[in-house]
């Protein structure tokens, strides 16, 4: 598994199914103890990179230009999505991995409970199956997808209750 | 996990610092010797087993596989045994009041159980600060355990003769005074019980009512003592 390690480790998705199979392999092996350790030692790493991550989106600021060139680098972009410091909000990242996918899918909102809401212009199934892997990979903080029918009446989604903010 | 949500779980410190994603699920019980997550609470009616460690005179939780590791008193230098599950009672030789004097002690509901480490029968009742010990007067227990076939069944560290005299109780139970075998981690379990509800100066309602269930428990599993003692043995 050493041998393979170095071509995956340029995708934050690809890592983090390796970490849960060898969560899973020492949970087997070793029992749940050292399993439960293992998962605080990961979750140690994984913060403290995600603590530097953050102070250098915090150095970087507004600064547009370097904002794209980061989120240009596929890793980086991932890796931001992970400690929720993507400088494109939620609904600017949907929109941006929809656009990628073609005119097939339009984004209608995320509600208060982090639901997606999409409104997809042709009902083919396979077109459903990639908006919602697309939706996942560019906003993982969502809670997952409603599919508005085709051509639905308007929609008002995303308001809060007078005096909830 | 197909997506970088795998990653995210381990992003934020999770308050209970460890546990499998599930956030702040509480810690489940444990077998104490392999590790293995294990149903709450114990008994035999869905709950887990338990081990006396005979060295350290503390109860261990223990999954079924590891139980049955441990019912043989030779297991792990004899270190550990595990709790059997039986309940036994004898009703053609019940004590008598006149017996209860005898033992001499001060209250209504007790536990008695061989030590192997000291040697000897110890007595115990259930308080409102726990398990208390009290003066236990050996000659006498021989004398009452000689006309008590049951007494005589117990197994060492394991399990417990139950003695509640009834009249003096207050839980409205009828007279006399009955007498069970039960597996020991059944009696902290009603010392725990007990403890934590423990309301005023009798204890209150809540205290009695936890009292009646936890007998009328052990009087739904109880079997009667066959004539020879056997062997205790843990079923399942």
């Amino acid at each position: 598994m050493a041998a393979s390690s170095t071509e995956s480790s340029r995708d934050a998705r690809a890592v983090g199914e390796q970490v849960e199979a060898l969560l899973a392999e020492l949970r087997a092996r070793s029992g749940p103890q050292a399993a439960d350790v293992a998962e605080e030692l990961v979750g140690c790493l994984v913060q403290l990179y995600g603590a530097g991550l953050a102070a250098v989106m915090a150095a970087i600021g507004d600064d547009t230009r370097l904002q794209a060139l980061l989120i240009a680098d596929p890793l980086v972009e991932s890796l931001l999505l992970v400690h929720d410091l993507h400088p494109l909000d939620t609904a600017a990242r949907i929109r941006r991995a929809l656009g990628r996918l073609g005119p097939g899918a339009e984004l209608v909102g995320v509600d208060d409970d982090g639901q997606v809401h999409v409104k997809l212009a042709s009902g083919c199934g396979s077109t459903a199956a990639a908006v919602e892997q697309a939706i996942a990979d560019a906003a993982p903080e969502t809670s997952g997808l409603v599919m508005a029918p085709r051509d639905p009446p308007l929609l008002q989604i995303g308001r809060r209750p007078a005096g909830a903010i | 996990m197909t997506s970088t949500r795998g990653l995210r779980r381990f992003a934020a410190p999770s308050p209970a610092g460890a546990g499998s994603g599930s956030g702040s699920a509480p810690e489940p019980e444990r077998c104490g010797l392999c590790g293995v997550a294990l149903a709450a609470g114990p008994g035999a009616a869905g709950g887990h087993a338990h081990l006396v460690d005979v060295e350290h005179r503390s109860l261990v939780c223990a999954c079924t596989a590891c139980a049955l590791l441990f019912t043989h008193s030779g297991a792990a230098g004899g270190r550990y045994r595990t709790v059997p599950d039986r309940v036994l009672r004898d009703q053609s030789a019940p004590l008598t009041e006149a017996e209860w004097a005898q033992l001499g002690i001060p209250v209504a509901i007790a536990f008695f159980f061989l030590n192997s480490a000291l040697g000897r029968v110890v007595a115990s009742y259930p308080s409102p600060a726990g398990v208390t010990e009290c003066e236990l007067d050996l000659a006498a227990w021989d004398q009452v355990g000689a006309a008590h076939p049951l007494l005589r069944a117990l197994a060492p560290d394991t399990e417990a003769i139950l003695v509640v005299a009834r009249g003096q109780l207050g839980t409205g139970d009828g007279q006399g005074i009955e007498t069970l075998l039960i597996p020991i981690d059944a009696c902290y379990e009603l010392a725990g019980k007990l403890r934590l509800n423990w309301r005023g100066f009798d204890g209150g309602a809540e205290v009695r009512h936890i009292l009646a269930t936890f007998l009328a428990n052990l009087r739904r599993r109880a079997r009667q003592l066959e004539s020879a003692p056997t062997l205790p043995t843990r079923e399942g």
